[in-house]
Protein backbone atom coordinates (compact mmCIF):
# COMPACT_ATOMS: atom_id res chain seq x y z
CA UNK A 1 0.00 0.00 0.00
CA UNK A 2 1.60 3.14 -1.12
CA UNK A 3 -0.48 5.49 0.85
CA UNK A 4 1.17 7.71 3.44
CA UNK A 5 1.28 6.11 6.56
CA UNK A 6 2.95 7.07 9.82
CA UNK A 7 5.80 5.52 11.18
CA UNK A 8 5.68 2.60 13.54
CA UNK A 9 7.15 1.83 16.30
CA UNK A 10 6.48 -2.17 18.38
CA UNK A 11 6.84 -4.29 21.20
CA UNK A 12 10.12 -7.09 20.33
CA UNK A 13 6.99 -9.38 19.83
CA UNK A 14 5.39 -6.84 16.85
CA UNK A 15 2.27 -7.70 18.71
CA UNK A 16 1.67 -3.61 20.06
CA UNK A 17 2.26 -1.35 17.65
CA UNK A 18 2.18 2.70 18.23
CA UNK A 19 2.08 5.47 16.35
CA UNK A 20 0.85 9.47 16.84
CA UNK A 21 -1.41 11.10 15.00
CA UNK A 22 -0.96 14.69 13.69
CA UNK A 23 -3.92 16.95 12.95
CA UNK A 24 -5.65 20.38 14.40
CA UNK A 25 -6.31 18.44 17.24
CA UNK A 26 -2.39 18.22 17.88
CA UNK A 27 -0.65 15.01 18.86
CA UNK A 28 -2.59 11.93 19.55
CA UNK A 29 -0.75 8.82 20.50
CA UNK A 30 -2.86 5.47 18.64
CA UNK A 31 -1.78 2.34 19.59
CA UNK A 32 -2.79 -1.26 17.84
CA UNK A 33 -2.68 -4.45 18.67
CA UNK A 34 -3.05 -7.93 17.77
CA UNK A 35 -4.43 -10.29 20.72
CA UNK A 36 -4.75 -14.24 20.29
CA UNK A 37 -8.49 -15.34 20.93
CA UNK A 38 -9.49 -18.35 21.99
CA UNK A 39 -9.03 -20.16 18.53
CA UNK A 40 -5.72 -20.87 17.95
CA UNK A 41 -4.13 -18.98 15.15
CA UNK A 42 -6.95 -16.37 15.20
CA UNK A 43 -5.96 -13.07 16.44
CA UNK A 44 -8.17 -9.84 16.74
CA UNK A 45 -6.98 -6.62 15.37
CA UNK A 46 -7.84 -3.77 18.32
CA UNK A 47 -6.72 0.10 18.20
CA UNK A 48 -7.51 3.32 20.58
CA UNK A 49 -6.18 6.23 21.87
CA UNK A 50 -3.17 6.02 24.32
CA UNK A 51 -3.40 8.13 27.23
CA UNK A 52 0.00 9.92 27.37
CA UNK A 53 -0.15 10.27 30.83
CA UNK A 54 -1.61 7.40 32.44
CA UNK A 55 -0.92 5.08 29.70
CA UNK A 56 -4.69 3.60 29.44
CA UNK A 57 -6.58 3.38 26.20
CA UNK A 58 -9.59 4.37 24.53
CA UNK A 59 -11.26 3.19 21.74
CA UNK A 60 -14.59 4.83 21.80
CA UNK A 61 -13.23 8.56 21.26
CA UNK A 62 -13.62 10.20 18.49
CA UNK A 63 -10.10 12.26 17.44
CA UNK A 64 -11.03 13.73 14.35
CA UNK A 65 -7.60 14.46 13.60
CA UNK A 66 -8.26 15.15 10.12
CA UNK A 67 -5.96 11.84 9.13
CA UNK A 68 -8.48 8.90 9.44
CA UNK A 69 -7.21 7.93 5.95
CA UNK A 70 -3.49 8.34 7.39
CA UNK A 71 -4.21 5.90 10.44
CA UNK A 72 -6.23 3.62 8.34
CA UNK A 73 -3.09 3.26 6.11
CA UNK A 74 -1.08 2.78 9.24
CA UNK A 75 -3.02 0.34 10.88
CA UNK A 76 -2.95 -1.83 7.55
CA UNK A 77 0.79 -1.07 7.82
CA UNK A 78 0.87 -2.99 11.47
CA UNK A 79 -1.63 -5.59 9.71
CA UNK A 80 1.83 -6.10 7.19
CA UNK A 81 4.30 -6.49 9.87
CA UNK A 82 2.30 -8.70 12.22
CA UNK A 83 1.93 -11.28 9.28
CA UNK A 84 5.46 -10.96 8.26
CA UNK A 85 6.00 -12.61 11.98
CA UNK A 86 2.66 -14.57 11.73
CA UNK A 87 2.43 -15.80 8.43
CA UNK A 88 -0.42 -17.73 9.13
CA UNK A 89 -2.66 -15.87 11.17
CA UNK A 90 -5.90 -14.58 11.08
CA UNK A 91 -7.03 -11.77 11.65
CA UNK A 92 -10.45 -10.58 13.13
CA UNK A 93 -11.47 -6.60 13.45
CA UNK A 94 -14.66 -5.22 14.29
CA UNK A 95 -15.61 -1.43 15.64
CA UNK A 96 -16.34 -0.96 18.78
CA UNK A 97 -19.54 0.49 17.69
CA UNK A 98 -21.52 0.17 14.76
CA UNK A 99 -20.60 3.74 13.20
CA UNK A 100 -16.78 2.36 13.60
CA UNK A 101 -17.30 -0.78 11.93
CA UNK A 102 -18.69 1.75 9.27
CA UNK A 103 -16.34 3.45 9.19
CA UNK A 104 -13.65 0.69 8.53
CA UNK A 105 -15.69 -0.87 5.89
CA UNK A 106 -15.68 2.15 3.80
CA UNK A 107 -12.15 2.94 4.46
CA UNK A 108 -11.17 -0.92 3.83
CA UNK A 109 -13.64 -0.54 0.43
CA UNK A 110 -11.33 2.66 -0.58
CA UNK A 111 -8.46 0.91 -0.79
CA UNK A 112 -9.26 -2.97 -1.01
CA UNK A 113 -8.05 -3.31 -4.78
CA UNK A 114 -4.82 -1.93 -3.80
CA UNK A 115 -4.09 -4.88 -1.14
CA UNK A 116 -5.71 -8.13 -2.92
CA UNK A 117 -2.45 -9.20 -4.02
CA UNK A 118 -1.26 -9.67 -0.35
CA UNK A 119 -4.36 -9.97 1.89
CA UNK A 120 -7.59 -12.23 1.62
CA UNK A 121 -10.33 -9.69 3.22
CA UNK A 122 -13.78 -11.66 4.01
CA UNK A 123 -17.00 -9.53 5.78
CA UNK A 124 -18.88 -11.12 8.40
CA UNK A 125 -22.64 -10.60 7.20
CA UNK A 126 -25.97 -12.52 8.45
CA UNK A 127 -23.62 -15.06 10.83
CA UNK A 128 -21.87 -16.06 7.06
CA UNK A 129 -18.56 -14.72 5.54
CA UNK A 130 -18.01 -13.53 2.20
CA UNK A 131 -15.27 -12.44 -0.17
CA UNK A 132 -15.34 -8.60 0.49
CA UNK A 133 -17.53 -6.42 -1.54
CA UNK A 134 -18.42 -2.42 -1.54
CA UNK A 135 -21.50 -0.95 -0.22
CA UNK A 136 -21.88 -4.10 2.14
CA UNK A 137 -22.99 -3.28 5.95
CA UNK A 138 -21.04 -5.83 7.45
CA UNK A 139 -20.39 -6.70 10.96
CA UNK A 140 -16.90 -7.84 10.85
CA UNK A 141 -13.87 -8.27 8.92
CA UNK A 142 -11.42 -11.19 8.83
CA UNK A 143 -8.04 -10.77 7.18
CA UNK A 144 -5.29 -13.53 5.63
CA UNK A 145 -2.04 -12.97 4.15
CA UNK A 146 -1.77 -14.45 0.95
CA UNK A 147 1.53 -16.21 0.31
CA UNK A 148 4.09 -15.08 -1.67
CA UNK A 149 4.37 -15.94 -5.17
CA UNK B 1 18.26 -5.17 -4.93
CA UNK B 2 18.78 -2.78 -2.46
CA UNK B 3 16.53 -3.63 0.91
CA UNK B 4 14.48 -0.83 0.86
CA UNK B 5 13.52 -1.74 -2.82
CA UNK B 6 12.93 -4.95 -1.24
CA UNK B 7 11.02 -3.97 1.39
CA UNK B 8 8.77 -1.24 -0.47
CA UNK B 9 8.24 -4.28 -2.88
CA UNK B 10 6.78 -6.83 -0.19
CA UNK B 11 5.07 -3.96 1.41
CA UNK B 12 6.73 -4.81 4.80
CA UNK B 13 6.78 -1.38 7.19
CA UNK B 14 9.56 -0.59 8.69
CA UNK B 15 8.80 -0.54 11.90
CA UNK B 16 11.18 0.60 15.34
CA UNK B 17 11.47 -1.71 18.50
CA UNK B 18 10.12 0.10 21.78
CA UNK B 19 10.86 -1.90 24.26
CA UNK B 20 8.97 0.43 26.24
CA UNK B 21 5.74 -1.41 24.64
CA UNK B 22 6.38 -4.58 25.89
CA UNK B 23 4.65 -3.76 28.68
CA UNK B 24 1.43 -4.62 26.82
CA UNK B 25 2.60 -7.21 24.95
CA UNK B 26 1.18 -10.16 27.61
CA UNK B 27 -1.89 -7.44 28.46
CA UNK B 28 -5.16 -7.47 27.04
CA UNK B 29 -5.64 -3.76 26.04
CA UNK B 30 -9.30 -4.47 24.34
CA UNK B 31 -11.16 -6.89 26.49
CA UNK B 32 -14.81 -6.42 25.02
CA UNK B 33 -13.34 -6.52 21.37
CA UNK B 34 -11.90 -10.18 22.63
CA UNK B 35 -15.12 -11.01 23.40
CA UNK B 36 -16.83 -9.96 20.60
CA UNK B 37 -14.24 -12.28 18.12
CA UNK B 38 -14.98 -15.13 21.00
CA UNK B 39 -18.55 -14.48 20.76
CA UNK B 40 -18.03 -14.77 16.69
CA UNK B 41 -16.41 -17.97 16.85
CA UNK B 42 -19.09 -19.64 19.11
CA UNK B 43 -22.14 -18.18 16.84
CA UNK B 44 -19.98 -18.04 13.38
CA UNK B 45 -17.20 -19.98 13.34
CA UNK B 46 -14.34 -19.32 10.55
CA UNK B 47 -15.02 -19.23 6.84
CA UNK B 48 -15.04 -22.97 5.11
CA UNK B 49 -12.54 -22.28 2.65
CA UNK B 50 -9.84 -21.47 5.36
CA UNK B 51 -10.67 -24.38 8.01
CA UNK B 52 -10.84 -26.99 4.88
CA UNK B 53 -8.11 -26.13 2.34
CA UNK B 54 -8.56 -29.87 0.53
CA UNK B 55 -12.50 -28.54 0.05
Amino acid sequence: MKLPKYPLASDIDLTTFEFVSEGPKGLIRKLVQFTPTNLKGLFILAFGNKDHLTGDINDLVISNNGDSEKVLATVVATVFAFTDKHPDAWIYATGSTKARTRLYRMGIAKYVSEVTADLEILGEKNEEWETFKRDIDYDGFLVKRLKSK
Amino acid sequence: MKITDELKKRNIPIVRIDESLNKYTNIVLFPEKLEKANEMLRKVGLPKQWTNPKE
